[in-house]
């Protein structure tokens, strides 16, 4: 019989004892009081951050939105703005012309043929601006009560295209017919007396 | 046909029972998450931290809460993985607390002073295991965790986590018996 034996075993329970009992208490370390509570908390101050991150966030992005379009709109204006302003500026100079040219009768259908025919565009921007320049001129010594509308300068573009004799017929014509209503109204009128 | 104001009212509702259930899961849990955590950390202060950490990501994903069925082994992987975690980012220093609280216990000052001794070396000679085997005696010593909770942990089978467990104690305990040989040759030649 081994006289070593027993000793080992008595040392190998003592050696499993001791590794239970320090095995054991290894992990039970208690935490301090209130770690529920301090855990709460701190889930609860992490939500808000977390929120309060979320509406910087949301209103940083708004703001960006909101210069963006403020910036657009800014542009956009001043695109716009300089033509009407423009325009405004013109409109009180300009007053409607009335062409005083003197052209020798012609035949209607043909005259108006041939200065179709012949008239390019450029031509008719040079007349318009001449006769804008005259009304200029006309407007420094005789001014006019009001600005120039669309339909006036409609009309006076319709004179620079059309020739003076055209234009002479046309007026004739309406006063033929203005004598003719006439006419009629007092034909009207002396029925209408008893 | 849902309005918006139910949805929103829903979403109220559901949200107020899922901080409940957090609310539920911290009370019920947080000392064995802390424990999990100390086991990892050997730190109080570090253990609370990642304990608070643990449960901030368990609020996260709060919405699968109700389909977790096991709990317990779903917040033990968690804080395991947020102390390793920080175990690798922080070298986590050994402080005087340990004593402090085993004084703080009752126990009489030499008896205190012994149990620490036995712990730091318990710690040194855990120190010294292959890392597989350090993991699941760690997990093992944490109050109440079975080896299924912790082969659930580790990702490994359960019959894994007793092999490991077995040679783990056998390790630790030949190193124990060579260095009580020791011991007793050098009082010997002393």
């Amino acid at each position: 019989m081994n006289p070593e034996e027993p000793r080992d075993t008595i040392d190998h329970s003592f050696d499993e004892r001791w590794l239970d009992d320090t095995l054991a208490g290894y992990s039970s370390a208690e935490p301090r009081l209130g770690l529920e509570t301090r855990i709460l908390a701190g889930i609860r101050a992490h939500a808000a951050q977390r929120r309060c991150r979320w509406m910087f966030a949301f209103a940083g992005a708004l703001a960006l939105v909101l210069l963006a379009v403020l910036v657009t709109t800014a542009r956009t204006g001043k695109r716009g703005n300089p033509g009407k302003s423009a325009q405004n500026e013109r409109s009180p100079q300009m007053v409607l012309p009335v062409p005083t040219r003197n052209v020798e009768r012609e035949p209607r259908n043909v005259s108006l043929t041939v200065q179709r025919r012949h008239r390019p565009a450029t031509r008719v921007n040079m007349m318009t601006q001449s006769l804008v320049f005259k009304a200029a001129m006309k407007q420094e010594h005789f001014p006019a009560d009001r600005p120039i509308s669309e339909q006036d300068r409609l009309l006076l573009n319709y004179l620079s295209q059309t020739s003076h004799s055209e234009v002479q017929h046309v007026v004739a014509v309406q006063q033929e017919m203005t004598a003719a209503r006439q006419r009629w109204e007092e034909e009207v009128d002396s029925q209408e007396r008893p | 046909m849902y309005l918006p104001g139910q949805v929103i009212l829903s979403r109220t509702i559901a949200a107020q029972s899922e901080a409940e259930q957090v609310e539920a899961v911290v009370r019920q849990h947080a000392r064995f998450v802390y424990q999990v955590a100390y086991a990892v950390l050997r730190h109080p202060q570090e253990a609370e931290d990642a304990a608070q950490e643990t449960f901030i990501r368990v609020w996260k994903h709060a919405k699968e809460l109700s389909g977790i069925l096991n709990h317990r082994a779903w917040l033990a992987r968690i804080a395991w993985r947020v102390a390793c975690d920080r175990r690798r980012k922080h070298a986590v220093v050994a402080s005087d607390e340990t004593l402090l609280q085993l004084a703080a216990g009752g126990a009489s000052a030499e008896e205190s002073l012994m149990r620490s001794q036995q712990m730091q070396l318990l710690e040194r000679m855990i120190a010294t295991l292959p890392n597989e085997l350090r993991e699941t005696l760690t997990l093992s010593t944490v109050e109440e965790m079975t080896s299924v909770e912790i082969a659930e942990v580790l990702s490994i089978p359960e019959s894994s986590v007793r092999v490991r467990l077995l040679r783990a104690r056998q390790l630790l305990r030949e190193k124990l018996q060579a260095m009580t040989k020791r011991k007793q040759r050098d009082g010997v030649e002393a």
